[in-house]
Order: structure tokens, then sequence, then C-alpha cells
């Protein structure tokens, strides 16, 4: 199945109360327990589900304890797909991936080096240590664009009573979100590859996690042929299944057909084995 | 790190049930343990956080 086919259903998933974007009002459901492993803002109006970030910010800012249920509830996601939920079920990333698509201005671009490690910034100063010492959702309410296009702008529209009270960090947020959107139809994915803190934190997994991409490293060629179109602008080989690896799949279909060295697997238990490393010897993934 | 291929698999099979064991306990204890002396369980608070309007992503917040 086609990736944006998978994107596209859990976008319907993620989001079935379309009617409530009419009336500015949120699902306040039992299923509001239950953390995605995407960016989905629990304040969306149309979310039956809360966000894992937003929740993480909360039990610490409000409860300043560990957040166990959204780490358990990441680990579980990040453990068999390590950041896969990235490529086929977040609705942000969706949409960075079809500005980018029909962008007249678009690029293939490497990832910036140093700028790809702001992610822990962003994950230790606006989601843990400044909602515990300030008691604010700093990353919800300073950056997270996904929350100021999923809940943001629809509830300040279809609801007065809020329309009043937004500021200059409204402003600011929308502002933010407007400049990540234009990045991002020059550059693949800008907020998943130098912003996203759940993206970190799923990407932690991304070695040991169940859902993998394989090389066949009898028959790759390293031509890098397998890297022209990473929407993650890794150095493809050696970056397969790297921290900050979406596992899209977009590397397999670069492969060329007679090579096809790269394929998925689901708990691969040999099929990641090469020969070479059957022997002892040290490999790069 | 891992002399032979084997060793790595048998590794990384082991921690990666070890995780999702540990990820289970931390989700039950959500739904279990107390956090405070009313009896409030994290879970609750993730639900009515869930529930409410944060405000945040409208830069409402406080």
């Amino acid at each position: 199945m086609k990736r944006w086919i998978t994107q596209f259903i859990f976008l319907f998933i993620q989001n079935p109360f379309i009617q409530n974007f009419l009336t500015g009002t949120i699902y306040r459901g039992p299923a509001k327990a239950i953390c995605t492993g995407t960016l989905t803002c629990y304040s969306c109006p149309a979310a039956p589900f809360s966000c894992p970030i937003g929740t993480m910010q909360y039990i610490i800012e409000y409860a300043k304890m560990i957040p166990t249920y959204a780490i358990g509830s990441l680990a579980v996601f990040g453990t068999l797909f390590g950041r896969g939920p990235c490529a086929f079920a977040c609705p942000f990333g969706l949409l960075q991936d079809i500005l980018h698509k029909f962008s007249p201005f678009r690029a293939q671009v490497r990832m910036t080096p140093w700028v790809r490690q702001l992610k822990w910034v962003i994950f230790a100063a606006f989601v843990v240590v400044i909602p515990y010492w300030k008691e604010l959702p700093a990353f919800c309410a300073w950056i997270c664009p996904a929350g100021t296009l999923q809940a943001g702008i629809p509830i300040v529209i279809a609801n007065v009573s809020f329309r009043v009270g937004v500021g200059l960090t409204f402003a600011w947020k929308v502002i933010l979100l407007v400049l990540i959107l234009l990045y991002a139809m020059r550059e693949q994915r800008p907020f998943c590859r130098y912003l996203c803190p759940l993206g970190l934190f799923l990407g932690l997994f991304n070695r040991i996690a169940m859902l993998r991409i394989t090389r066949d490293r009898k028959v790759c060629l390293t031509c890098g042929m397998c890297g022209k179109q990473c929407p993650m602008g890794l150095e493809l080989p050696r970056e397969i299944n790297h921290i900050d690896c979406i596992k899209c799949g977009t590397c397999i279909k670069g492969c060329p057909p007679k090579i096809k060295a790269l394929s998925w697997k689901f708990m691969p238990l040999d099929a990641e084995i090469a020969p070479a490393e059957e022997k002892g010897v040290r490999t790069q993934n | 790190m891992f002399k032979t291929a084997t060793s790595k698999r048998i590794a990384v099979v082991t921690l990666r049930y070890l995780i999702l064991i540990a990820a289970g306990l931390l989700i039950a204890k959500a739904f279990v343990v107390s956090i405070d002396q009313y009896g409030t369980r994290e879970i609750t608070l993730v639900r009515v956080n869930g529930s409410t309007f944060c405000q945040s992503c409208m830069g409402l917040y406080k």
C-alpha cells in the first residue's frame, strides 16, 4: 500500500469528529485517555485521542512527577515501529509531505548536521525543564505548530469567547507555523528533522525497533541511490534505522531494481545479518 | 561492542522485550498507583487534561 494512503487513513482515524470544527468544541470522552504515537493535539476539535508530548508536559507541570503513562505508551510504539508513526500516521508530517510534493521550490537537501541536534534542546527545555520549573506547557504554548494548526486556529475562528483573548503569543505561534510550512516547500519535513521532540523520543528506539529496513550487504553496492529521495535528508545507506530515520521506505524504492538490497522486515532474526557480520567483522549499522 | 552477529541479535531481541515489559508496567502503574492522598490515578489526569481546553495552543495559557 502506498504511504500516502496510510497517512490519510490515519488522518481520519485520528480526526473523526470533524463537525466539532464548526462549533469550536472538543471531544471529551474516554478515548482521551489514550496517547497516540503522533503529534495530534488533544485540543483539536476533531481529535478523540491525547498527544503524548502534551500529556508529558501536563503531568510534569501539574503533578511534578515522571510521566510514566506517556513514556510507557511511546516506548510501546517505539519498540514496535521506531519512528514509523512519523512517516505513516502523523497528520503534520502528511501536511509537510504534501507541501513539498507540490512545491515549485522543492529541493533535496541533506539534513544539516548540527541543527539536527536542536530536537534535544527542544525536548529538554520545552517539554521537561520549563514545564517543571515554570509550570507552563512550554512546547505547546510557544512552539508546537501542529497544535496551532489543528487546535489553535480552528478554535479561535469558531469560538468567540477564545477569540477575544488571543494576543502576541498566538501571533508568534501562527508566524512560526507559517515559517515552518513555507520552509517545508523547499526542504522536506523541516519540523520532523530539526524540531519535533516526539520524533526524537520515538527515534531513540529505532535501532532496536521490530519494524526495520534491512540491507543485504552481499548485494548492496553502496551507490547512494537510496538516499537521493530520503525525506529526512539522511546519508544512506549508512544511516538506515538511524535515530532520524522515519522508516518511510523511500530508500527501498530508490534502490536500483536489479539490486534490491533494501527491504522491510518485521522482527527480523536472520535477514539483517550479513555474511561479513557472521564472521565477526565490524559493520556500519 | 558485540563480537559476533549472534550475540548482537540476542542482545537486541532481549532489549526489545525488556522495554516492552517495562512499558507495560509503566502503563499499568498509571491505572493502579495513586499519586496523591486523594487516590488520584495518573490516567485520570491524562483523561481530564485531554478533555480540557488547555488553551496553550492559542497562546492563552496563563
